[in-house]
This record gives C-alpha cells, sequence and structure tokens, in this order.
C-alpha cells in the first residue's frame, strides 16, 4: 500500500492537521485581497477571472494565531518575500494568468496596515470596490461550477476534449450544452464576470444571457439560482414555463 | 578568433543552465575581481552593464554602440509625459507620411500600451493602417480590456511567436519597441528591495533599524539621500546574506553615481539611475540581439524603434524624479505617469489604479520558434558583440580564453579610500 500513500495531503492540511485556509495575493497592493477555506480550485479560477482587472497569485497558507478572512485580508501581507520555497518573490512570478502557489508552515503572515499607495479616499474607494466585486466573482464561480457539474448532463465537449484523442473527434460533433452559443452558457458566465466593469454589469449581462438561452435548458437555468440561494429573477420567471418543484434534479 | 585585446561593443555573463559550466570554469580561474564581476550575473541575472555616464571599470576593452550615448542632464525641460508621448507618435505619423510601415510590439503592458494610446490619439485612420500589431495569446491575458476595445478587428495582427523581429523586417516592417519603459521609471529590482523592506530590516541592529524604519515612506523623497539606506541596500544586493559581496557592489555603483553629471538624490534614484545609465545599453539591443537570427546585427539594432529611447523621454526621466510620476511608495504607484495617459484615453479604472509591471521578455523568450538555429548559435550562446558588429557565440574559438584572461586580471579599483 505504500505506493497509495498520499504525498499531497501537506498541500490541504497544516502541521498541526488543521485544514489549510487559501487566498489571493495581489503583488501591486502587496496584500491578500479574498480568503477561502473551501475549494482552492474556485479560488484559483476566481483569481483567472480577476486577471482582466489585475495580477494576483493563488496561494495555499499557513496556518495562522489570528482569524484571517476577508475582512481583514487587505492589512496583511507575505512578510518575507525574497524567495519562495516553489518560485521566487511574488513580483518576480506574478503574472496576469494567476499560478497557484505554497506557502509553508513558517512562513509568516504580517500584519502590514492599508496597502501604502491606497490611503486617500479615492483609492480607499478602489480598494473597497476591488475586494467587493472579488467576492461576488468567488460567489458566481462556486454557483457556476456546481450548476454545470450538478445541472448540466450535456456536456460532452469538455469530457471528449480532456479525454479523447483528437484523431477520435475530428468528425464528430459535440456541445457544452443544449443552448446555441458556440461554448455554452457557462463559458458566457465566466465571460461577462472576466469583462464586466462593475458589479451591476456582470448581473445585467447574466440575466440577459438566461434571456436568451433559457430554451431547452430552464432546468439549469433554476439550478443556478437555487444554489446561488437567490429567487429567479422577475424577469426570467415570465419566459418559464417549467415547474423546478416537480422535478427530481431539483432537490438538492 | 576572439583576440584577447579586442575591443567590445557588447558583453553578457548569463546563466542560463546552458552554459553555466562555462562560467563556473572561469570563475575558478578568476581573482577577487572577476569572481565579484560573475557574481554580479547570479545577483542580476545577466551581467550586461556599460556605462553611459560616470565610472565604470569593465573586465575587458567595452564602448558604447554609437547612437545610444545619453543626452545632456536639461534641469529646464518642461514638457510633461503626455507632451513627449505625443510627439514621439507625430514623429512617426512623419515616417508613416513618407511611406515606412511599422509593427508595434504589444505586450499588453503599461509601457507597450503607451505606444498604441500615441498613435490611436495622433494617427488618422488611414495612418494606422500601416500600422501592424505584433502580440500573443499573453497579450490578450495581459490587457483583455484594451485588446477587445481598440485592437480586436481595428489592426492587422501577427503573432509575435513567430514573428522575430528578423521576419518583420523582411515583411518590410519596422518594429516598434517599448523595451526600455523601466529605463524611464526605474528598475523592478529597487521594487523587490521596497516590497521587502521589513523582512530585510528584522535582523539588523536596533539602532538601525530604528533609523530605516523611520524613513522607510521616503524611498522616493530627495530629501533622504541614497546613502541612508544604505544597510538596506547592500543586504538587498547581496547574495545568500553575503554582505560582503553586496557591499561591494554597493559602493561601485555609488562610485559611479558621484563621478556622473546627474543628480541622483533619493533611493529610487538610486536604482532608476542603474537601468537608466549601466543597464540602458541591454535594455535597448537585447531586441535586436537576441529576437533576431537573420538580420545583420547592426542594422537590426540600428532599424527597431526603441520607443523610450528618444531623447525627450530620456530628458523627461531626469528631470521627474521624486515628484510621483515615477512611483509613489509601492509597485503600486509604479509607472503612475503612463497609467495616468493610458487613463486619460481609455478611462479604465481598473487598470489604472491595478495595473503593475510585469516581465513580458522572458514569455517571448520562452516561445519564440528557434528550432532551425544550430545549438551553438542560438540566443543562450551568445555572449557579446564586438566593434565590428561581429557576434561572439560561446564555443567560438578564443572566446573562453577572452574572458578567462580578463576576468583573471579584473582589479577591484572603486572603493572609497
Amino acid at each position: 500500500m505504500d505506493r497509495l500513500k498520499i504525498g499531497y495531503e501537506h498541500f490541504y492540511k497544516d502541521s498541526r492537521g488543521q485544514r489549510r485556509k487559501h487566498g489571493i495575493f495581489a503583488p501591486g497592493l502587496d496584500r491578500f485581497i479574498l480568503i477561502d477555506d473551501y475549494d482552492v480550485w474556485s479560488t484559483l479560477e476566481t483569481a483567472e477571472l480577476l486577471s482582466s482587472k489585475l495580477p494576483t497569485v493563488a496561494y495555499f497558507l499557513p496556518p495562522t494565531n489570528f482569524d484571517l478572512t476577508n475582512e481583514n485580508c487587505i492589512t496583511y501581507t507575505i512578510f518575507n518575500k525574497t524567495k519562495q520555497r516553489i518560485g521566487p518573490s511574488p513580483i518576480s512570478v506574478a503574472r496576469q494568468n494567476p499560478q497557484l502557489k505554497f506557502l509553508f508552515d513558517y512562513n509568516k503572515i504580517a500584519f502590514a496596515d492599508t496597502p501604502e499607495d491606497y490611503r486617500t479616499p479615492e483609492k480607499l474607494e478602489m480598494l473597497r470596490r476591488l475586494q467587493e466585486y472579488a467576492i461576488f466573482v468567488h460567489t458566481v464561480v462556486y454557483v457556476t461550477r456546481l450548476t454545470e457539474t450538478m445541472f448540466n448532463p450535456y456536456n460532452s465537449k469538455d469530457f471528449i476534449e480532456k479525454y479523447h484523442r483528437p484523431e477520435w473527434i475530428n468528425e464528430l460533433k459535440s456541445k457544452v450544452d443544449r443552448s446555441s452559443t458556440p461554448k455554452g452558457v457557462f463559458f458566457e458566465i465566466r465571460h461577462a464576470l472576466y469583462m464586466s466593469e462593475t458589479i451591476e454589469e456582470a448581473e445585467s449581462r447574466i440575466l440577459d444571457l438566461w434571456k436568451e438561452h433559457y430554451h431547452e435548458q430552464q432546468y439549469m437555468l433554476h439550478g443556478f439560482y437555487k444554489i446561488w440561494n437567490r429567487p429567479v429573477p422577475e424577469e426570467l420567471s415570465e419566459v418559464s414555463s417549467y415547474k423546478p418543484e416537480t422535478v427530481s434534479t431539483f432537490i438538492v | 578568433m576572439l583576440e584577447l585585446n579586442q575591443p567590445l561593443y557588447f558583453s553578457s555573463i548569463s546563466f542560463n543552465n546552458y552554459y553555466d559550466q562555462f562560467w563556473n570554469d572561469i570563475y575558478k580561474e578568476s581573482g577577487a575581481g572577476g569572481q565579484f564581476y560573475i557574481n554580479v550575473a547570479k545577483r542580476l541575472n545577466p551581467c550586461r552593464f556599460v556605462t553611459r555616464q560616470g565610472e565604470w571599470s569593465l573586465p575587458w576593452p567595452q564602448e558604447l554602440i554609437p547612437g545610444f550615448e545619453m543626452p545632456a542632464y536639461d534641469p529646464t525641460f518642461n514638457k510633461s509625459f503626455a507632451q513627449v508621448c505625443d510627439e514621439k507618435a507625430i514623429k512617426i505619423k512623419q515616417q508613416i507620411v513618407a511611406g515606412k510601415r511599422f509593427a508595434v510590439m504589444f505586450s499588453g503592458g503599461i509601457d507597450s500600451t503607451v505606444i498604441l494610446v500615441s498613435l490611436l490619439k495622433n494617427l488618422s485612420k488611414e495612418e494606422l493602417s500601416s500600422v501592424v500589431i505584433c502580440l500573443s495569446n499573453e497579450t490578450i491575458i495581459e490587457n483583455p480590456v484594451f485588446f477587445n476595445k481598440h485592437i480586436y478587428g481595428k489592426f492587422k495582427t501577427l503573432d509575435s511567436n513567430s514573428n522575430k523581429y528578423d521576419d518583420l523586417i523582411e515583411q518590410g516592417l519596422i518594429p516598434i519597441t517599448a523595451d526600455e519603459g523601466d529605463c524611464i521609471f526605474g528598475t523592478v529590482f529597487g521594487l523587490t528591495l521596497y516590497n521587502n523592506y521589513d523582512y530585510y530590516i528584522q535582523d539588523m541592529d536596533r539602532n538601525i533599524r530604528i533609523r530605516l524604519r523611520g524613513i522607510k515612506d521616503k524611498i522616493s523623497n530627495p530629501s533622504v539621500h541614497f546613502s541612508n539606506f544604505k544597510e538596506l541596500i547592500v543586504r538587498h544586493l547581496s547574495i545568500e546574506g553575503d554582505l560582503k559581496f553586496g557591499n561591494l557592489l554597493y559602493e561601485k555603483y555609488a562610485h559611479n553615481i558621484k563621478t556622473s553629471a546627474v543628480p541622483v538624490h533619493s533611493l529610487h534614484d538610486f536604482f532608476w539611475w542603474l537601468i537608466f545609465n549601466v543597464k540602458y545599453l541591454n535594455c535597448a539591443v537585447r531586441g535586436a540581439l537576441y529576437y533576431n537570427d537573420r538580420v545583420e546585427w547592426k542594422t537590426a539594432i540600428e532599424t527597431v524603434v526603441n520607443w523610450y529611447s528618444d531623447h525627450e523621454y530620456q530628458k523627461w526621466s531626469m528631470v521627474n524624479n521624486n515628484n510621483g510620476q515615477k512611483i509613489g511608495l509601492t509597485l503600486a504607484s509604479y509607472k503612475t505617469a503612463a497609467k495616468e495617459y493610458i487613463w486619460q484615453f481609455d478611462r479604465n479604472d481598473w487598470f489604472k489604479n491595478f495595473k503593475i509591471k510585469l516581465e513580458s521578455m522572458w514569455t517571448i523568450a520562452h516561445q519564440q520558434n528557434i528550432q532551425h538555429v544550430a545549438v551553438d548559435h542560438r540566443p543562450v550562446a551568445r555572449v557579446g558583440l564586438t566593434k565590428n558588429y561581429e557576434m561572439i557565440y560561446i564555443n567560438d574559438p578564443g572566446v573562453k580564453e577572452y574572458f578567462t584572461h580578463h576576468l583573471k586580471d579584473y582589479q577591484i579599483d572603486w572603493l572609497p579610500s
């Protein structure tokens, strides 16, 4: 059984056996902008979607003797940024396309107050806008990932592209979902998050998207809002004739 | 055959995995001065320094390539960054009217976005049709909003991964590069110090620590001379905590500054001066020498338009230290004047407030197609350029002997008496 021994546990649990938090670090601010402890891959995806706004690095975090949260992370930094066990300093490794990095238990997360170049009212407002947008995106990422795996049984395309040889599928058509969009509605939702300037714009684009692509996939629409824990918007209720309560897949 | 007394126009000590053994062998043969100079490459890889102002001794005879001299310091220069950008665009416009065609190397970063904004502001639609944008997928990742609004469907684009300078020149296009943007604003090497300020000082003597903590917010304040940060700079320049090496390098830079005729006051000035002076030539010619395989080196160097080499930019850079145009306190405000210029054009708050300088050179370097180039002539094998503009490759006859000879005798000649 030795060959089945887990070699990656330390990525997820610290030396005390506690589940690690993970976070998004902005090298430009030299602070964390988002903290999470559910799913690191969703955190990485959030960082990717925020990359149209700023470059970031996602990190598995070391344990701290205080509660690092979304409320206080904007005042905390990585103390030693000269080099890290996996890669050099955040400034050197930062790309617009974020990577996932690991901080060991001895790496210190230190209080550094509000970022030095963001202490005017105008700059503080931009920080607030950034964190608000980041948390919004992170929420929709979870909702999207859960919806697309729980409520979309038609996604053969992603599966095929991951596991099938290109020559097997040259002549065969495949789709991501039943919508008429080339890359599926979840791609469009992500693109809306990626390109929108504000939360209002992103919400509006998502709403418009569902309005246009509700045919044949109202189960996904309902699933999306159910997982988001929001009522289906009124505008969409009007186009929907589906009765999700009658379908077993909606009992979540 | 490289002769021992042959003067160079360019030299490069580089640890790049391919030829580490070459430099490690020479290191063993070198005296203290030579070992110091090879170690410079270990700290600031690659080591390709040559001075434009002040004293900076080199182990071998080397001169500045003509055309890259520093313009005279002019304290009365009062054009704004925006004026300089607009005037540069007008110069390109005049060449387009005269029949020239250009390819802008667009990484999506701050410096190359300034170039595009300048052209979009000052050229007509017809004139812009003589401009091709050379970009990659990484470009779109770095700046998707700008790409979507201003480039997609509006310009002819070429893939920078398959169109190096030689390809572009052979297509009748003149490459425009932003490669010297950092020279105008200061170096990332300084930013990594500001970023680790508290970490560096934690183990220092209490009095030094208190003093340095007290001036932490004065990195770009001309009333606090860079020498007040000496312990911090030495720590930053050191390799694995070897403060002796860090001190030698600090003194070499300080000697260069002392013997120059341009004001260098603050900590940020100190790091700006490194890249504006001794590292300048590397930034100016590395594209022509490492992103080109076929066009003659002299032709490539003289053809490529280094946007920020324009003397007006350089003069602007010399009189705009410590006024918030180059940096506030951290990486976040680095290149403020450039981000402001872009914002005036596209009003993108996110870019203005959160875009930071990213290293884009290495993505280009790693993706260029060089399979057709013999291994010992690939960019990693290029170690210098003679005064006759002949490339020196690491395996050429006489090359190892040349560097061994000069590094053996190189003296540490800059320490204050």
